[in-house]
């Protein structure tokens, strides 16, 4: 009986204590069984890149000549700002299995530069690359020969070609913006070298992820831009390239690719941009600021620009899951404020690179890659974000969707390998007219313009004039 | 046994014996080498269609390997050699550098690796891909669908029904030739 309550009492208890610290220390002894590592943000030997002067351009003469032609598509997004032609032309409703007919083409350099059109010319700012350089480029409206063209030296690696704004152009001007942020100033007729200015070194503006897409706007003479660096918003007279107001940064808003939209409302002009971290209103009229809004921010990269929607509604819109918002400016204790009407997911409606339209009470728009179901669509929209029409799963145009614009009623919209579709502009349906494969493609993603039946589009490498008139 | 075999030595006996064996050897070689060359010809092994997977995770969990014998893999040739690459980076990143905030990747299994301005260099490795697919959907979302995935046949066990494929929620899965294994990205673009 002692033995027993010996054994229980001791013997077992310590044998058992011995064991668990024969273990413990088994355990511990042993080692980590999963070695870990730290993932550090170590500096990956990238290099702040020295910048050279560029200016004054060199100006080189084409063969070619002026005709007599009355385009009229003067800037990125024609002359409203809104992509609506407002040309007076009858359009075709239909075309020839091969499509419209091709007037002329024209080789360029890797990008997604869009052209503009004034009188019998055409413009682009296109990268030479055997020279290594931004080249604008003036060429015949006619016959797509170059007149002249101005070019300065920049060594801009491909990143998804090289390429990128829009210009815009007066009877007297043409300012550009290079995918690097320098910025030209030329006469538009003889191609003179006006001035330059180099906004990352003028400015501190940093050049925005796989390069500057913001399309330069000449305002009443004055060329008006975002660095979005020192300054946030800059006016430069295009006549002597004297600045003649700068807009303050308080915020450190960085560049992004979307470009500023001017509007009216309450008797006021005002310039629209939406910067990295939210968007602004500035005054025409001396750069204040008027208004903002920090609750618009998309994510990694913002292109599509703001959208004037009537009644003092701006309609914005990103990619990267960011979705839509309409916004309205209203006018609170003599101030201006932005109020949210509404906001929906990229599921109703959002577009990564191209700007949607306004046009008579509805916004067009092609929907991005991560919509779901409804991915790639060319979609309608009511003002109060409801989606009116979607163009089905068999007619979808690309994960950039797009370019589009509305001409005479229509909707010309581009996929991403050149095969260019028309619809009626109506909310009643996608109603389609015709479709036709203009460009081998890929990557046909620049703005078109259009003046008096002359559609032009490109892709990565060409473009080309189609003829889209009535026969 | 004659003098002259002792001194070559080498017996009659132990030359037949010899040839037997190694005739024996050739036999059996030849039809393990043609059991082996039926058994592969015309035989299939599982793999993943590039074009319809939408990376939903499941080839992280499903797999009967612990890690998954799915990984992901790397067409160079359809990559842009981004500064900001979504297959790497967090759609808000915090920065653009390789902190482990930034990233996508659970196990850092992607490394970054500067080229030259403004290119960017992405590879993967191996040993720590889980094939969760989450580089794979931000690469295909956002960007030039370079990343995508693929059943590694020097890890699969090629099970009759395996159960990644009876999980995939896309029909991805299907039999390819065992001597073409692989479905890649890269001809095409």
């Amino acid at each position: 009986m002692k033995v027993a309550s010996v054994i229980v009492g001791i013997l077992i208890p310590v044998c058992v204590a011995a064991a668990g610290a024969f273990a413990l220390n088994l355990w511990l002894g042993g080692g980590a069984g999963i070695k870990l590592a730290q993932r550090l943000p170590v500096p990956d030997g990238s290099a702040t890149e020295v910048r050279a002067s560029v200016f004054p351009a060199t100006l080189v003469i084409g063969s070619g000549a002026t005709a007599n032609l009355p385009g009229l598509w003067p800037r990125f997004r024609g002359s409203n700002f809104d992509a609506v032609s407002t040309g007076k032309t009858p359009l075709a409703k239909s075309w020839p299995p091969a499509g419209p007919p091709v007037l002329w083409s024209a080789e360029l350099g890797e990008g997604y530069a869009g052209p503009v059109i004034l009188g019998s010319k055409v413009y682009l700012l296109d990268y030479d690359e055997q020279k290594r350089g931004d080249a604008l480029r003036c060429l015949s409206l006619a016959d797509g020969k170059e007149i002249w063209r101005l070019w300065y030296k920049v060594r801009t690696p491909r990143q998804h070609g090289v390429s990128r704004a829009v210009p815009a152009v007066t009877d007297k001007y043409v300012v550009t913006l290079g995918p690097k942020c320098h910025v030209m100033c030329a006469d538009a007729q003889t191609g003179e070298f006006l001035w330059g200015i180099d906004l990352v070194s003028d400015y501190g503006a940093k050049v925005p992820l796989w390069y500057a897409s913001q399309c330069p706007l000449i305002d009443d003479g004055k060329a008006i831009m975002a660095p979005a660096g020192e300054k946030l918003m800059i006016a430069v007279d295009c006549a002597t390239g004297r600045v003649l107001w700068e807009t303050p940064n308080p915020h450190s808003w960085r560049m992004t690719h979307s470009s500023i939209t001017p509007m009216e409302w309450a008797g006021r002009r005002m310039y629209v941009y939406c910067a990295s971290g939210g968007v602004v209103g500035v005054s025409a009229a001396d750069g204040k600021i008027l208004w903002e809004s920090l609750a618009w921010k998309v994510p990694t990269s913002n292109a599509p620009s703001p959208v004037i929607a009537g009644d003092g509604r701006i309609f914005l819109t990103g990619g990267y899951r960011a979705g839509s918002a309409m916004v309205q400016l209203a006018e609170r204790d003599g101030k201006i404020v932005p109020r949210e009407l509404f906001r929906i997911s990229q599921k109703v409606f959002g577009s990564e690179m191209q700007t949607p339209i306004y046009y008579k009470g509805n916004v067009y728009g092609v929907m991005t890659k991560d919509a779901g179901r409804l991915k790639e669509q060319l979609i309608c929209l009511d003002l109060q974000g409801r989606q009116v029409w979607t163009s089905g799963p068999a007619n979808r145009f690309g994960p950039f969707g797009g370019p589009y614009i509305i001409a005479d009623g229509m909707i010309f919209v581009m996929n991403d390998h050149g095969v260019l579709t028309l619809t009626e502009a109506t909310p009643t349906g996608y109603r389609q007219l015709a479709r036709a494969k203009v460009l081998p493609g890929p990557e046909s993603w620049a703005p078109m313009a259009i003046a008096g039946g002359r559609l032009i589009v490109r892709d990565l490498t060409k473009m080309i004039c189609l003829d889209v008139r009535a026969k | 046994m004659s003098e002259q075999e002792k001194q070559d030595g080498l017996t009659r006996r132990e030359f037949i014996r010899n040839g037997a064996r190694g005739a024996m050897l050739v036999g059996l070689g030849a039809a393990a080498g043609g059991l082996i060359a039926r058994s592969r010809s015309g035989d299939t092994v599982w793999q993943i269609d590039p074009d319809k997977c939408i990376a939903c995770g499941n080839c992280a969990t499903y797999c009967v390997l612990k890690p998954s014998a799915v990984k992901c893999v790397h067409a160079f040739g359809v990559c842009g050699y981004c500064e900001l690459c979504f297959g790497f980076f967090d759609l808000q990143p915090a920065g653009i550098d390789a902190g482990a905030e930034n990233q996508l990747c659970p196990t850092g299994a992607i490394r970054r690796r500067f080229v030259e301005e403004p290119y960017y260099e992405y590879k993967i490795d191996e040993r720590l891909c889980i094939g969760c697919g989450k580089c794979v959907e931000g690469c295909s979302t956002f960007g030039n669908s370079a990343l995508f995935l693929q059943v590694r046949h020097d890890r699969c066990l090629n099970c009759n029904e395996c159960a990644i494929a009876a999980a995939c929620p896309a029909d991805a899965f299907r039999r390819v030739p065992a001597e073409r294994p692989y479905l890649l990205k890269g001809d095409k673009h």
